[in-house]
Formats: C-alpha cells, sequence, structure tokens
C-alpha cells in the first residue's frame, strides 16, 4: 500500500526533495520491488505458486515469493542489472517465463491448467545387504576396540536402537523375537543374552522385517515389526553373567550365576540364584499374563490350602523388609530343534528355601453381648522344597500352528509352627506334598476362510497332606475330655480336571460376534481321618471319603455397539452347570443341576474432550466351590475344627458402578470419581462357635442372607508448573454390612474403611525429586449398629532421589508412624555407581539403619480385627558387585 | 483364621476383577475406529531421514523416519512408525482385537507423535499431537518464515538445490531447496520457499531433516486425518501441556501404577529430554 501510493506520488509529480533522494538511494542499491498476482483462466486467484526471479540466463536465484491465498505476491531484488528472468511454476499449472526490466513493477499472470511428471528418485541403500525381507549386517565391520557384548555393536548398527533397559528397537519398534540361530530361547527376556553374549562370537546380525512368527498367520495377520537373529562363528559358544554380594549383619550373602551355552540347534541358559537377604527369587516363576490370571479362576486351586499352621498375612511393605530366607534356586532353559519346524522345550526349576517368620497376632471377635480377644506370638518355620519340570512341543507350518505345554510338579514342603498363648505352648507340624501333571495344548487351524482356536487342558494332582499338634487339640470333643499327648489330621485329596474350546471371530455386518464354546470337567476323591494315638482314629464323625464332580457346559458370546459418542458392551455367557457329591463314610449325597445367564452390560459416554462418564452392571451367579463341602470334620488349624454339611452354596450378585473422570493435560488438572455398589444374596451361613481361647468350629447352615457392599473412591492432582510441584489427594470409603452367626447368635455387622491419602511430589532440579504422602487410615466395626471397635493409623512417607550424573543413583526412602505412643522410623539408602567400560555396576545400600523391629498392621472382616506385628529383618549394610564373564 | 479370611479375600479378588475391568475399558478409551476425514490424495511420498539430539548435554544422535505426504493443495507430515503403527489400527475390526493389540508387550510405540497438516485449513497448518492422556491439536499460520535466499548452491542426489536462511524457534536453520520440485513444502513446519527443502538443519545441527527418497505414493494413499476426540488449543497451551507431563513425570507415573524403579527410569528419560525443537515458542 505504501509503495502504491509511492507510485502515485510519482505520477503527479510533486518533486518534493526527501522522496527524490529516496528514489535515486533506492536505484543506486537496485532495490527493486515486483508484485502482482496470478490467476487462472476464469480469474480465480492461484494460492501457492512460486514465483523465482534470477538474472537473465543464470539459474541461481535472486529472490522469490510464493501467492497468498488471494493470488498476491511480492519480493524485492537488489541487483544491478538491466532486466531480470522471472518464472512462475507450479505443480498444477503451465511454468511462465518471462524477461522483464529491473525496476519496480507490478506483473499479472493467468496460468494454464498442466500435469507434470516428475523424475523420481531413490537414495541408494547402505552398503548392508538386503535381500528380500532380510537385512543382514556384518559384526566385524561395526566393532570398535572396547566393544564386549553383542548389544554394543547392536547399538551402532543403522536402524537399530538400544534402550537403557537393554530393549532393542529397529526403525523405532521393538522386536518381535530375538532368536540365535533362528531358535528364540528367552522369548522376550533376551537382554540376558544380548548384554553377555561377546560379540566376538558372532558373525551377522539379520534384521528379519515384517516377521510373522506364527506361520499359519502369515499373509492373514500382517505384521509390523521386525525380528532379530544373531549367527553364530563358531558351533558352540558358553558365556554367562554373576553378580556377587555380601553384608552385615548377620552375615549376608547375595549370588547369582548365569551360564549359557549356545550352538546351531541346542542352546541352553541356566542360572543358579542364592540369597538370605529377603530377595524372594522364587517369584520369577510366577506368571502375570491377563490370560493365566483368567484361567487360573476356573482350575482347580494350585495351593490346597486345607491344612495350615497359624499364622500371619504378611505386611503390604516391601518383601525384603521382613522376608527372613534361605533360598537356593536352580534353573535350567534348553531349546531342541528338531528339525526345521518342530522345536523342543524343556525348562527345569529347583527351589530350596528356609524361611523364618516371627510375629504376634492380637485376634478380637465381636458379638453383640461379648467380646473375645486374645493373643499368639508365633514362631514359623517354613520350608520349601520343589521341583517343576515343564516340557514344551512347538509346530509351526503353513497349515496350522500347534503348542504343547507338559508340568509335572513335585513339591516336598513343610511347616513347623511354635506358639506361645496364655495358656498353654503349641508345636504343629504340616506336610504338603504334592505331585501333579497338567498338560496344556493350544492350537490353530483354518476353517473355510475362517481361523479356529482350539484350547485343550488336562491335569490331576494328589495331596497327601498332615497336620500333627501337640498336644492333643479339641480334648472335649475328640478324647473324653481327657488331655492326650498330640492329634493328626491326615487327608488325601486326587483332583482330575479338564477344559476344552473352541473359540472363532465373526463378523457380520456392523456387529461383532466372538463366540466361544467349551466344557469343563473336574473330579476328585477327598479322604481325611483323625488321629488321637497312633494308628487310632477317631470317631466316623470325624472322617470324610467323598466323591464329588462338577461339570460345566459354556458358550460365551459378546455384542458391541456404538453410536456417536455412546458406546454399548455386552456379554452374554450361558453355562450349564452340575455338581454331585457322595460321602461314603456319612452316607450323605446331593446333586445339583442348573443353567445360568450372568448378563454384564458396560456403556461409557464421552462428554467432551475432557470428561468421561462410563456404567457398569453385572449380574452373576455362583455355585459353591466342592472343595469347601466337607460332611466329616476336618481339623484345619489348630484352632479350627470344620464342617460343612450344607447344601452347596449359591450366590447370586448384582454389581453396580458409575465411573466419572476429568483429565485436562493442559492446565495439569486431573480427578475422578468411582462409587460400587454391590448386593449378594447366598443360600448359605457359616456358623463359628468361638471359645475364649480362640478354638473354633465352623459349621455350614441353610440359612439365605445377604451382603452389601458400597465404595465411594475419590482422587485429585494437580501440577504447578511454577513451584514445579504436583498436588494430589486420594480419599477412599467403604462400607460394608452382612449378618454373621457365632456361638449361636444371629446378628447384623457393619464395617467402615476410610482411607485418606494427600501428598506432594517436588521436583527440586532436574536431577533430584522428592516425594511426600501422608496415609491415614480408619477402621471401624459395628456389631447391631453399636460401635466396637474403632482403629485409627497414620503413615507419614518421604522418598527422595538423585541421579547428579549418568552413572550415579543416590536414594533415601523412609516411613514414619506412630502407634500406641510407640514411633517407628524406618530409613533406608542406596547408592548406586557404574563403571561403564568395564560394565560394572557397585550398589550399597543401607537398610532398616534406626534398626526398627515390628511393623503393625491391621485386618478386619464383618466381626474380627486382626492386629498383627511382624518381626522385621534387622538394620543391615549391604554391597554388591554385577559383572559379565 | 484362614477360613475367616476367605470371606475378606473374596471381596478384594471382586475389586480387582472390577478394577481390571475398568483398565481394560479405559484403555479402549484409545479408539480404534475414529472416524476418518479423507483430505486429498496424496501425489508424492518423500522420506526424509531426521537425525535430533534429544539431550543437549549428549552428542547422542537419534534417528527417524518421516513421511512427508504431497497432494495438490495440502500436506501431511508424520514419522513412519507413527504411519505404519496408525495402519495397523485402521485393520483392527473389533475390540478384542484391540485390547489384544494394546496388551501386546511388542506394540509398536514411536518416538515421534506429531502430525502436521499444512494449508489445511487454508492458510494455516494443523499440528497434532498426543499429550498423554489426550490428544492436543493448534494451528498456526503457514507465513512464519521469513527466508533469506542465498547464492549458494549445491546438489543433492542429481537434483540442483539453493540455500535460504531464516530464524524460527529460537534456532537458525539452513535449508537446501529444490526449484525443479515446484512443491512449496518441507519437512516439520518448514514451508514457503519456491521448491521442494531437500534438506534442514539448525546451525547448532541438533536436528536435522535430509531427503532419503521422493517416490509415487502407492495406492489409495491419502492425506487424511483421525478425527479423534481433539482437544483445541493453542501453540502456547500445548507447549505448557506437553513440558508439565515431562516435569511431573514421576507422580503420573505413580498414577499409571508404575513401580517406584520404573518412575525413577521415567525421570532420567525424561530429564534427558531437554533440547526441543522449538525452544522458543512464540
Amino acid at each position: 500500500m505504501k509503495y502504491q501510493r509511492l507510485f502515485c506520488i510519482q505520477r503527479i509529480k510533486i518533486l518534493v526533495t526527501f522522496i527524490i533522494i529516496f528514489m535515486f538511494w533506492q536505484n543506486l542499491c537496485g532495490q527493486v520491488t515486483l508484485q502482482g498476482n496470478v490467476t487462472n483462466a476464469k480469474g480465480e486467484a492461484l494460492s501457492n505458486i512460486n514465483i523465482l526471479v534470477s538474472l537473465p540466463g543464470k539459474k541461481v536465484l535472486v529472490a522469490f515469493a510464493v501467492s497468498d491465498i488471494k493470488g498476491y505476491f511480492k519480493t524485492n531484488v537488489n541487483y544491478v542489472s538491466d532486466s531480470l528472468d522471472i518464472k512462475v511454476s507450479s505443480i498444477q499449472y503451465h511454468n511462465e517465463c518471462r524477461r522483464i526490466s529491473n525496476t519496480s513493477q507490478t506483473l499479472q499472470f493467468v496460468l494454464k491448467h498442466d500435469v507434470k511428471q516428475l523424475k523420481i528418485f531413490t537414495v541408494k541403500a547402505s552398503p548392508i545387504k538386503q535381500k528380500h525381507d532380510t537385512i543382514s549386517y556384518l559384526v566385524s565391520t561395526f566393532t570398535r576396540k572396547n566393544d564386549r557384548s553383542i548389544e554394543d555393536v547392536l547399538r551402532r548398527m543403522p536402524g537399530i536402537e538400544v534402550e537403557p533397559n537393554g530393549q532393542i528397537l529397529y526403525q523405532g519398534l521393538p522386536l518381535k523375537k530375538f532368536y540365535v540361530e533362528g531358535l528364540d530361547l528367552m522369548d522376550g527376556s533376551y537382554t540376558v543374552i544380548s548384554k553377555n553374549l561377546p560379540n566376538k562370537s558372532v558373525s551377522t546380525v539379520e534384521i528379519l522385517e515384517n516377521h510373522q512368527p506364527i506361520r499359519i498367520l502369515e499373509n492373514r495377520v500382517a505384521s509390523y515389526q521386525a525380528s532379530l537373529n544373531l549367527k553364530l562363528k563358531r558351533s558352540i559358544t558358553a558365556t554367562g553373567t554373576a553378580k556377587l554380594g555380601s553384608g552385615l549383619s548377620p552375615f549376608l550373602w547375595d549370588a547369582n550365576l548365569t551360564p549359557m551355552i549356545f550352538t546351531k540347534n541346542f542352546q541352553v541358559v541356566t542360572s543358579y540364584q542364592a540369597n538370605n537377604t529377603g530377595n524372594d527369587v522364587s517369584q520369577q516363576l510366577k506368571n502375570f499374563t491377563i490370560n493365566d490370571l483368567i484361567n487360573s479362576i476356573e482350575r482347580p486351586k494350585e495351593n490346597l490350602e486345607i491344612l495350615n499352621i497359624q499364622s500371619v498375612n504378611p505386611p503390604q511393605i516391601n518383601k525384603e523388609r521382613y522376608l527372613d530366607n534361605n533360598i537356593h534356586f536352580f534353573n535350567f532353559n534348553g531349546l531342541q530343534r528338531l528339525n526345521k519346524d518342530i522345536q523342543i522345550r524343556t525348562n527345569i526349576y529347583y527351589i530350596n528355601d528356609y524361611q523364618k517368620q516371627k510375629a504376634a497376632l492380637k485376634s478380637t471377635y465381636y458379638t453383640p453381648t461379648d467380646t473375645i480377644s486374645f493373643t499368639e506370638n508365633l514362631n514359623n518355620r517354613i520350608f520349601d522344597n520343589y521341583l517343576i519340570g515343564k516340557f514344551s512341543l512347538n509346530r509351526n507350518v503353513k497349515k496350522n500352528y500347534l503348542n504343547n505345554n507338559l508340568i509335572i510338579k513335585s513339591h516336598r514342603d513343610k511347616q513347623k509352627g511354635n506358639i506361645f498363648n496364655e495358656y498353654e505352648d503349641i508345636y504343629q507340624s504340616l506336610k504338603t506334598p504334592l505331585k501333579s501333571i497338567s498338560n496344556d495344548l493350544s492350537s490353530i487351524k483354518t476353517i473355510g476362510k475362517h481361523l479356529v482356536e482350539f484350547k485343550s487342558y488336562i491335569s490331576y494332582d494328589n495331596n497327601n497332606h498332615s497336620l500333627e499338634i501337640n498336644p492333643g487339640q479339641y480334648q472335649d470333643i475328640l478324647n473324653n475330655n481327657q488331655a492326650y499327648d498330640k492329634v493328626l489330621q491326615k487327608i488325601d485329596l486326587n483332583r482330575f480336571y479338564t477344559n476344552n474350546s473352541v473359540s472363532f471371530v465373526f463378523n457380520w455386518k456392523k456387529l461383532n460376534f466372538t463366540p466361544k464354546i467349551g466344557f469343563a470337567y473336574r473330579k476328585q476323591i477327598l479322604e481325611s481321618n483323625i488321629y488321637i494315638k497312633e494308628e487310632e482314629k477317631a470317631s466316623a464323625e470325624f472322617s470324610n471319603k467323598l466323591n464329588s464332580s462338577f461339570t460345566k457346559a459354556y458358550l460365551k458370546t459378546g455384542i458391541e455397539y456404538r453410536y456417536k459418542k455412546i458406546k454399548l458392551n455386552a456379554n452374554l455367557p450361558l453355562s450349564w452347570k452340575y455338581i454331585d457329591l457322595s460321602d461314603e463314610i456319612s452316607d450323605n449325597k446331593q446333586s445339583i443341576k442348573k443353567l445360568f445367564l450372568d448378563p454384564i452390560l458396560s456403556m461409557s459416554y464421552k462428554i467432551n474432550s475432557f470428561c468421561d462418564l462410563r456404567g457398569y452392571w453385572r449380574f452373576s451367579n455362583h455355585l459353591g466351590d466342592i472343595d469347601r463341602v466337607n460332611y466329616g470334620y476336618i481339623l484345619k488349624n489348630y484352632r479350627y475344627l470344620n464342617k460343612n454339611a450344607a447344601p452347596i452354596s449359591e450366590t447370586s450378585r448384582n454389581n453396580f458402578s458409575i465411573y466419572f473422570k476429568y483429565r485436562n493435560p493442559i492446565n495439569s488438572l486431573f480427578y475422578s470419581f468411582s462409587y460400587i455398589y454391590a448386593i449378594s444374596n447366598s443360600n448359605l451361613m457359616y456358623s463359628s462357635n468361638i471359645q475364649s481361647d480362640g478354638r473354633t468350629i465352623i459349621e455350614a447352615f441353610h440359612k439365605s442372607n445377604k451382603n452389601y457392599i458400597n465404595n465411594f473412591n475419590g482422587q485429585i492432582s494437580k501440577y504447578f508448573s511454577a513451584a514445579k510441584t504436583t498436588l494430589r489427594f486420594k480419599a477412599n470409603f467403604s462400607q460394608q454390612q452382612g449378618k454373621s452367626l457365632i456361638n449361636e447368635e444371629l446378628f447384623n455387622t457393619k464395617n467402615l474403611f476410610y482411607n485418606l491419602i494427600p501428598g506432594l511430589n517436588v521436583r527440586i532440579t532436574n536431577w533430584l525429586n522428592s516425594e511426600y504422602n501422608l496415609n491415614a487410615s480408619y477402621i471401624q466395626t459395628f456389631v447391631e449398629n453399636s460401635k466396637k471397635s474403632n482403629i485409627s493409623l497414620i503413615r507419614h512417607k518421604f522418598k527422595i532421589f538423585a541421579f547428579p550424573t549418568n552413572n550415579q543413583l543416590i536414594s533415601c526412602t523412609s516411613e514414619f508412624y506412630n502407634h500406641k505412643g510407640k514411633s517407628n522410623i524406618f530409613v533406608d539408602l542406596l547408592y548406586r555407581y557404574s563403571i561403564k567400560k568395564q560394565k560394572i555396576d557397585l550398589e550399597i545400600s543401607w537398610k532398616n539403619i534406626f534398626n526398627n523391629e515390628t511393623y503393625i498392621t491391621y485386618q478386619a472382616n464383618s466381626f474380627t480385627i486382626w492386629e498383627s506385628s511382624y518381626i522385621l529383618r534387622p538394620s543391615q549394610v549391604f554391597l554388591s558387585a554385577k559383572f559379565s564373564f | 483364621m484362614k477360613n475367616l479370611n476367605n470371606k475378606f479375600l473374596k471381596i478384594q479378588n471382586f475389586f480387582f476383577l472390577l478394577a481390571l475391568s475398568f483398565s481394560l475399558s479405559a484403555s479402549a478409551q484409545l479408539r480404534f475406529d475414529d472416524p476418518i476425514i479423507i483430505i486429498e490424495p496424496a501425489e508424492l511420498v518423500v522420506t526424509y531421514s531426521l537425525g535430533y539430539q534429544q539431550d543437549s548435554l549428549s552428542d547422542h544422535i537419534r534417528y527417524s523416519e518421516m513421511y512427508l505426504f504431497l497432494g495438490k493443495n495440502t500436506s501431511e507430515f508424520i514419522s513412519k512408525n507413527n504411519y505404519r503403527c496408525d495402519t495397523i489400527i485402521r485393520k483392527i475390526k473389533n475390540l478384542t482385537e484391540f485390547q489384544e493389540f494394546l496388551l501386546d508387550r511388542n506394540r509398536p510405540f514411536q518416538k515421534i507423535l506429531y502430525v502436521i497438516f499444512k494449508n489445511y485449513p487454508k492458510g494455516k497448518l494443523t499440528f497434532i499431537e498426543h499429550v498423554l492422556p489426550s490428544t492436543l491439536k493448534y494451528e498456526e499460520n503457514l507465513d512464519i518464515f521469513k527466508w533469506q535466499l542465498s547464492r549458494d548452491t549445491a546438489t543433492i542426489n542429481g537434483y540442483k538445490v539453493q540455500k535460504a536462511t531464516c530464524n524460527y524457534g529460537g534456532r537458525k536453520w539452513i535449508a537446501w531447496f529444490c526449484p525443479e520440485i515446484q512443491y512449496n513444502d518441507g519437512p516439520y513446519k518448514f514451508n514457503g520457499l519456491p521448491g521442494l527443502i531437500l534438506k534442514i538443519h539448525d546451525t547448532r545441527n541438533h536436528y536435522s531433516f535430509e531427503v532419503i527418497s521422493i517416490e509415487k505414493p502407492w495406492k489409495n494413499l491419502m492425506i487424511d486425518m483421525r478425527e479423534k476426540d481433539f482437544v483445541e488449543t493453542t501453540k502456547q497451551e500445548f507447549f505448557r501441556a506437553k513440558d508439565s507431563f515431562r516435569e511431573d513425570i514421576i507422580s503420573r507415573a505413580q498414577e499409571a501404577g508404575l513401580s517406584s524403579e520404573d518412575q525413577q527410569n521415567a525421570a532420567k528419560t525424561m530429564a534427558k529430554r531437554n533440547n526441543p525443537l522449538e525452544l522458543k515458542r512464540k
């Protein structure tokens, strides 16, 4: 605009001196303004058209412009030249060139449509061989002097990245599989290999792009991830890693040796781990996948706990604080290739652990008329000794996929315990040997166009358990009121279980069905006897010979429906159940057949981009566990004598829940609320007959009763960037209501739990973080609306951790609480230093600095409060080093 | 005691399963069937290699491949992995498949999560990035680059290119563009030169984009946008959310149920991501 006005002024020749000078100066410097418009033949403005300005005959640009939405462009040229070349270029229109004089001017371009071919180019690939979907890297060309493991070399290969935790990425994506000579030994935990296998023993690294390891799924399920295969130089390679540590007091050790052997068709990783520092290495055997969890609900309980010695539930703190162990863990993983398509994998685990447990337990039972309270001091010794063998066969061909796992377990576990209560000293000895065999088969086949998955599980186990107690208990019932030396409870349980299913996926129009049809069957025989002297059985009332079976056929279907911001999901599992029980000794029988429909309905509604609302309803029916029926008494524990002669329990349950959440990442405000309401209706009640010394007789009765649960949960957090601080508040309130039957009194019970957790996190600097939490909890127990107990506990937690340099880590955790005038403070310190070149991690830790001895926790159910104080590990200093060999 | 405890344990189990069902439906929040807005067909696929230094204190350079899909009027800039991952999600037909995908320990994750649409809407660019737990979106004018043309020329893979410089986001950028390829576009937000930018880097070499290939698009390749539940915001607010996430990582990781060790690892990782492309966010 300003320039246009200047042109006007020029045209009407008002000779103002400063303008002349200005114009003159402009000409001297060659400053020329080119502007104009670009349109098509119809006169419509064209945007994003390139205007290129160069000196005549030259290719180098001296100025340019790009037309805007109105088709307007403007540029300045600053060169001494008589004329300029101007070129208008774009993708969709014809290029136009003009030679113009080097003076400020307005230009008009009218462009014609044009389609152009562009030459296509690809930069030549790097000197890495590529054959189909496989890329090969020669290890020697990427190796440097200080490299030790293959991981060091992988880091340098183009396209490959190694994360700090050892995870390997190709093109930014994690690997699907990590093979050595085509064998996948570690199944995901490949860092053991990549961090330890010396680079010198590997000849080439192959990347298999778009790798689908299950061959039947090739061309059906696209794989986006790559797999990595290491090719070895020699036919045999052996390597390993070690971690050694020691400390005081008492004398502590921690050792971990992991040797490995690789050949083309046979590979082994073994490990031996031992410690007495409270690190429960047997946890490595636990499976955590969702599928395992769902399966375990259906299968017979693995840890049969019919008989037990009196113990205390462990406190909800880090296990290393209290676990007094002495564990030896041996583990063998072997993989053998039989031919191109078939592999056999063997895993053998052996565990030998000796644990000592000291605790005091105060149990209080409330009835409307009475309060029974007693204390036990426990001193338990647990001897775990077991062997697990797992043998897998895997066949992977184009037409089908088959995986079969055979698992054999043999346990010889023992527990011994001493109890000191107000009346006597009691010695308990429990033996829980187990022999079990199970087979898990899964196979994928094609039927027509659809993939069908078959699953079959079969198991058999034998549990021959015994519990011996000195002196003899329940003398009034078992031994005509005469004191006696010892009582022995024996049980022998044999169980068979199988579950088979077929599942497939259908898509019909917009609805989606995923039906699964299956059949489960369980058969078991329970024999039990109580002996008061060697070979002398108590009367028939204390014996069982129970034959039971459980059959279930099921069909599961799910339907999903979505409309705009509302989503509905319905699951309609249909099942037919049949239970049959008969006891040879008491000649009792019962059977039950039922068809159940257990609908689940869930709904979600997105209110806006910050808020979400969800609802859930489920109605379910449960038949009691056949493990819980025994027509004759069983002495389960030194003070629990149990009989359940009532019919199988039938429970129906209604669950409602509603959930609202708000999440705003811009101002970092997050909050959510949830409310749960559940009613369960059962036809069975358990009656407890509690004596003043805590001895209890439990029997089941046919009496319908209801139980109500209310739970409210809310949390809010907000981050304040100016203070680098997050404030947080969590609250939980729950109420449980029901009926209890104790000492022939039937009464209403109510429990209230409150939990309030305010806290804050402060980021002091980039490498220094701190955290503080207050945890206040209250437990109230009501019997017939009168408050029987009120417990409150307040704990403070403070944590600080720092990483001043990349190879150092310091952390300090402390916890403080005051209980009945006695205060407890726990402080742990840790310092870690890594020596990168030698690949050694050094760590020093000082745990329980103030040598606190006990930790108190509370648990409650409808009419009972348990206060347990657990003896902790003493203050200890520990030094460890981790390295490879 | 175990007997009496059973009831209590059952209640705990019930809560656990309920929590599980919640967490599954919570992850289903990342929807797989968002409606897709088709903008226009892609005419050319340009692949850039991006080298970037996340930690200003360490000279470790990470690499990532980026796609620039060029259409007649608009363009889309997305990382190759993000594009691949998106392609998989679009193939998912039902919730079960999607849950399996989410539970897959090896499911792809991407480092570079942003997607940039240029000249959409007209004269602007749309920037989309997932900042947990939401997907944020903001618009910015296209003509923000004040390019200084230099007379230096060079050849990149047989194409004659010319140099131009500009200041953006607190860095000085050196770009090499090719007037023969008439798209006035480039990697990231860069545009406005009279030809495709084949190479651009900042003067400290913390970020550099370099062309690897220019190809015809594969069949049915569209410039399109998954219409998620975007939180529409401004550039300043976007960076505020991003900085908060980085600084507040420990408590966010805590909320997500990560172990104390994983929280510390996350904090260490985040402390190293201290060198964003745009240092100044005006």
